[in-house]
Parts: C-alpha cells; structure tokens; sequence
C-alpha cells in the first residue's frame, strides 16, 4: 500500500496545491557540443526561500534554471523538487510556474486568457479556471485590462501578467528569469519592493535569475554567485557581502567592486602582520610563515582619518564620480586604481594626495593562486597558517 | 523675493553662411532608386499591363487573331455569349476544386507535418528532407508533366503497376474524368508542396521558442500547445499560403493540365485559364476568350484584396 501511494505522488502529484517545496540540484552538468554550461553543480534551494541565482552573462545561470524548469535536460545530475526526483519528468509535469525574461505573453490572447491558459492546460473547471485568475489579476492590479492583447500593455503590466500568470498555477516553486531586465530604473526599483512582498506574501520557494547585484541584494534570501558554470558561494546578502569566497565574488557583488591590492602576510613578535607597500596592518595575535597574499577593501570602508593598527594608504585622486548621495574617488595607489567611496561631499580634487585607511576588521585576504577568501583559525592547533575557505564544498560533498 | 526655476534657454549663434545648394548633385542623388525600379517597371508595362488593356479593348470586338482580319465591334456580345456557356462554368468548377485539392497541399499538409516534426529532427536530417522535399519546385512544369504522363500512363506505367500490386490497377488515370482531375491536382500538389514546407518552416522559425516552453512549462500537452499556440503565432503564415495557393494554382495547374490532359476528357480537366487559352488560341476567338479573361480578373480583385487586408490584420502576431 505504502508503495503505491509513493508512486502516485511521484508520478500525479495533485497540481497547484501550492505547498512550497524545496528544490535539489544534485551534481548537475550540462555540456552544449564542448562547451561546460554546468560543471558539477550542487545546491539546495530551501522551501520558501527567495534564491538568486547571480553572475554574469554566460556563467550558466540561466542554464541552471531552465534544468530546474525541464526545458533542459541535464548531461549529469539530478534534480529533485520536494520529494521527487523530476530530471525525466516533462516540464508541464513538475509543477513549477516560470516568468520568462521576454515574458513571453502569448501575443494572440487577452490578458485574461494569458492568466488563465495554465489552468484551462489542467482542464478546471470553468468557474474555478475564472474565479482563480479574476483573483490574481486582482491581486496584482490588473482587473482594467483584462481585455487587452499584450502588445497594447506597458512594460510593467506585461510584467504583472507575465507573474500573474505564475501566481495563479499555486506552483511548487516560481522560476524567474530576468525578470526585470526589460523594465525602466525607476519601474525595476518599484517591481523589485513588489517582489518581495509578492513572496512573502505567497510564501512559495522563489528561484531568480539575475546578472543585477543590486536586484540580488535587495530581494533574495540567499544568492548563489555563479562564474563559469560553478557556484562561487551560496549566502545570505550580507554574507556574500561582507565575507566573499573568492576574488570573483568580492568583484561581481558590489558596486564600485571591492578593492583588491598584492599583499604579504608574515609575524613578529607573536603579531600576525599584513604588508602592502610600506603600510602595515597589525591583524591578529599569532605566528605564521610569511607568504604572498591579496588584500581586500571596500571602496565605502576607507577612511580619510587615521586609525591606529589599520592599513594606511597614500593615493592620489584621478577623478572623482557623483552618484548623488554619495561620490567615488578614483585614486592611484602604487599605480594601481583604488576606489574610495564617500558621503558627498567628500572634498577632494583630481590631482589631491591623501593617505586613506583601514581598519584590520574591514581586511578580506585571499589566496593569490586560487583567489579563495583565508580565513585565520586562531588557536594554537598545529595548523598556524591561514586556511582556505572551501566555499560551496560542504554542497557539493551533499548528495 | 521668491523666485521660480526658469528654464535656461541657449540659443545657437546665428548668421552662420547657409551651405550653398548644387541643383545637379541633388538630382544626382535622388536618381538611383528610380533607376532600380525602371527595368521592372518596363517588364512588367510590356508584359502585363499592355496585355491587360489590348484584352480590356478585345473583350468588345469580335476577331480571329489574324492581322489582316478586321475587327468588329460587337459591344457587351462576347460577355453575354461567355456567361451563357456552360463550358464557362463547368470551368469555373474544375478551378473551385483545383484551388480545394491545392489548398491541402500548400496548407493543409505543410502545417500537419509542422505540427508532426515540432522539435522533432534537426541538423543534417532537416536539410536534407527540406532538400528533397524541395526539388519538384525547380523542375521545370513541361518536364514534370510529360514525365507524370509517362509514369500514369495506362498499362505499364508504374503508377498503374504499383497499384495493380495493391489491388487498385487499371485506373485510366489520364482518360476518366474524376482520376484525371485527381491526378492533375496530385502532381500540382507534388510539385509545390516544397515550397509551401519552406514557407511554413520560416514561419515556424519566426516564433520564439519562449512562447512554446511558457506553453511547456504552463502545463500544455505537445497537442494543446500546438493548437492553442503554434498554430495561433503561425496565422498570418497560413494567411499566405492561401494567398499563394489562390494566385500560384493556376499558373502551376496550366503547363499540367495541357501537357497531360490537354483539358480533357470532355472539358473534365479544363480550369478558367484553360478555357480562356482554348477558346482564345484553338478557337481563335479572341472576343470571347477576352470577355472571359476580364470578367474573372474582376472577380479575382476582391477576393487577392480580402485576402491582403487580412494577413495585414495578423502581421502584428508575427512578434
């Protein structure tokens, strides 16, 4: 009995019934010809998260998505929706609601039909099939033009129905594919507030596409930073902000990107010190052997005053950026550019010649062969040497 | 005192020497697309609009095509004289189920084997099934229908053979009137369906393959989402073909019909260009053959105009 009814569940789960579910990826790979689009990736999206995928164009974060969706089948791996494993299962038959970055409203029908064309595929009934998409559209604005084809909406109500077409399957998860990408600034900052009430107000796992660090920080839950068809690091917005794994990461999140500078570490008299150029960063208590090391520091973190045990660094202003609130100052530092990042005004002239600095708590170190982030284990275990930090091991040893 | 933003207004410095005007180097410039459109335009003024004005003013006349025969006016006579024959509207039948018979070809079949073949093959197997599929077209319609007439010839032919094989042989495919029009229509069809597939295959190509994974993914069976999607996004396409079925038949079923048939038996396979061409050139009558030719070019406008304002009205779904 037992058996059968698993069965049932893996093969005709009841469709829309909502229930959040978490999302597995399981040593995905996915070859095109030569190309690697995935390369062993693992990742546990959580029921309910809001998840963004983030990288850059080509890094396969798309890919990724479009394997959860089914419209890819996977080289290697599995992928598991709640409790089945989907990886053959067709797309109409997971479950899964996706907004696509064209939005892809189908041209020919009303905005209500566009809604309502999931639930009429599972053949509803008609007053079910309407009262549920009258609600969504409800829901989310749209009750004026549900007459209207989508070539005579505006790129935000296109977005509406594109997501009002999601909302109403009450899927297991919604996929999400640039969805803003086509939208305005000011209509992108509005929508991506909408998001996320929109999720917390559905409470259904979101997985989100994005190459946009701000729309990632804003709205997700945790972001995975993809580069190259791997995962740089999965973690929460601060996380990923304030510790990146690797160079890339430290680069990719951020904006201006954080400073990276050549470095070397080594102690004396049981201080554990940083070097670059002639300044020096007293970091922690300890010994080590001395080794190259590259430093990072973000723009908004250096100071013009001085602080005692801090990183000290001359520059000189390049140029200077007005972003409105704030300015960035595009320095020299040993003919390297360095970002420094200021409440305007921050009162400095192209050509000025300051000392910047840094307090040893705002220091990222990272490998210079592998760009891991190292982190110090401070006891005295026989280990001394700063250790690389194996972002994303402990998901890909999961499985 | 409190005063208002103004708009700052900057002015560009006047009094600059306007740049002088070369009369000849503009119409220098202006020549070429004119120069494009003439070789056309004298193609198309020699052979179709002289044309169609000598048999406008023909229609009136009765005469036997010889130049030294006068012509006489007869008035709205050959109008009156085609209308009541009623070979005239046995052709006009034959041409309806042409047009029907052609219209599974060029519509029916292309768009069925697209909703087949959707995502189904790609790479070299495509081509080359576009490639055979496609060859009929570039065979020249005497040659086609002189080796048709060899292949559905009674009594050896290898039509005839293969169905004798089944159990269906002895079909005087040429000779009976309803096998004859069957099989001007198949070798019509045979002939152009290639093209209708590769109309139809640019089509297909012309929708984003978005639409059909939103489909996918929003639960449609390949069925639904070929009906409800596909077919829908390939409207105007379908528009076309119909458009191209009306206008391309005649002028395909022509060569065939008189290379096959020669219009027979009795008129069986005889469409409304067969008979304005029989009654124009065997009867040498050219008033009567003039007075058809203008009527059906009357009727025909409407229905190519219909036709045009309605893929106009579709080409919005193309994107």
């Amino acid at each position: 009995m037992i058996g059968i009814s698993t069965r049932r569940s893996q093969t005709a789960p009841p469709p829309g019934d909502g229930r959040p579910s978490p999302i597995f990826l399981d040593h995905v790979t996915h070859r095109f010809g030569h190309i690697v689009a995935l390369d062993d990736v693992s990742l546990e999206v959580k029921a309910g998260e809001f998840m963004v995928l983030l990288g850059p164009s080509g890094c396969g974060k798309s890919t990724l998505l479009r394997v959860v969706a089914g419209l890819i089948a996977p080289t290697k791996g599995r992928v598991i929706v709640g409790d089945r494993d989907v990886t053959s299962l067709p797309p109409k038959d997971r479950d899964l609601a996706m907004v696509f970055q064209s939005y892809a409203l189908y041209p020919h029908l009303s905005v209500l039909k566009n809604i309502e064309f999931a639930l009429r595929a599972q053949r509803l009934p008609r007053a079910e099939v309407e009262a549920r998409s009258l609600a969504a559209a409800e829901q989310l604005g749209l009750s004026g033009v549900l007459n209207r084809k989508p070539r005579e909406l505006s790129g935000g109500q296109r977005q509406r129905v594109a997501l009002a077409r999601a909302m109403v399957r009450n899927p297991r998860a919604f996929l999400m594919d640039e969805p803003l990408s086509s939208l305005d600034a000011q209509l992108r900052a509005a929508t991506r507030i909408e998001l996320s009430e929109l999720h917390r107000a559905l409470g259904t796992t979101f997985v989100y596409v994005t190459h946009d660090q701000l729309e990632a920080m804003a709205m997700a839950t945790r972001i995975a930073v993809m580069n190259r068809g791997r995962i740089e690091q999965v973690g929460t917005p601060g996380e990923v902000y304030d510790q990146p794994a690797t160079t890339f990461v430290a680069q990719f999140v951020g904006s201006p990107p954080m400073n990276l500078m050549p470095a070397s570490i080594g102690s004396r008299s049981g201080k554990v010190r940083l070097r670059v150029g002639e300044s020096e960063a007293t970091l922690w208590d300890g010994d080590l052997e001395p080794r190259a090391v590259v430093v990072g520091v973000r723009p908004e973190r250096l100071r013009r005053g001085g602080e005692r045990g801090g990183l000290a660094l001359g520059v000189m202003v390049r140029s200077v950026e007005n972003l409105g609130s704030e300015e960035v100052a595009i320095c020299e530092h040993r003919g390297e550019r360095l970002l420094w990042k200021g409440p305007r005004p921050i009162e400095v002239m192209p050509g000025d010649e300051l000392v910047l600095h840094a307090s040893s708590n705002d220091l990222c170190l990272f490998d210079p062969a592998s760009g891991r982030r190292l982190m110090w284990v401070p006891d005295a275990a026989p280990q001394e040497r700063p250790v690389a930090m194996a972002s994303g091991a402990s998901l890909t040893r999961r499985g | 005192m409190l005063v208002a933003h103004a708009p700052v207004e900057e002015v560009a410095p006047d009094a600059l020497p306007a740049p002088p005007r070369r009369r000849w180097a503009s119409l220098a410039r202006q020549m070429p697309p004119y120069l494009y459109l003439t070789p056309a335009l004298v193609v198309m003024g020699v052979w179709v609009y002289r044309p169609l004005l000598l048999s406008l003013t023909w229609a009136f006349y009765r005469w036997n095509l010889l130049p030294t025969r006068p012509r006489v006016w007869v008035g709205l006579t050959n109008f009156r004289q085609v209308l009541t024959q009623p070979q005239l509207w046995q052709a006009l039948e034959v041409t309806g189920l042409y047009l029907l018979g052609m219209a599974v070809f060029l519509v029916g079949v292309p768009v069925a084997a697209a909703g087949l073949s959707e995502g189904t093959t790609h790479g070299r197997g495509r081509r080359l099934y576009r490639a055979a599929i496609f060859v009929p077209v570039l065979v020249s319609p005497v040659v086609a229908g002189t080796l048709w007439s060899f292949l559905l010839a009674p009594n050896g032919g290898i039509v005839d053979r293969l169905l004798g094989h089944l159990g269906m042989g002895d079909v005087n495919w040429l000779v009976e009137p309803g096998p004859a029009r069957a099989a001007v229509v198949l070798v019509a069809g045979w002939k152009m369906v290639g093209l209708a597939v590769l109309l139809v295959e640019a089509g297909l190509a012309g929708i984003s393959a978005e639409y059909l994974e939103a489909a996918a993914v929003d639960g449609a069976s390949r069925w639904r989402s070929f009906w409800r999607v596909t077919l829908p996004l390939l409207s105007p396409t379908v528009v076309l073909l119909l458009i191209v079925t009306l206008l391309l038949t005649p002028p395909i079923i022509f060569p065939l019909v008189n290379s096959l048939t020669q219009g027979g038996p009795n008129g069986a396979t005889t469409d409304i260009y067969y008979y304005v061409y029989v009654n124009g050139f065997n009867s040498a009558d050219v008033g009567n053959a003039s007075a058809a030719a203008v009527l059906f070019f009357l009727a025909f406008i409407p229905v190519v105009l219909g036709g045009v304002r309605l893929l106009e009205r579709l080409s919005f779904l193309d994107r």
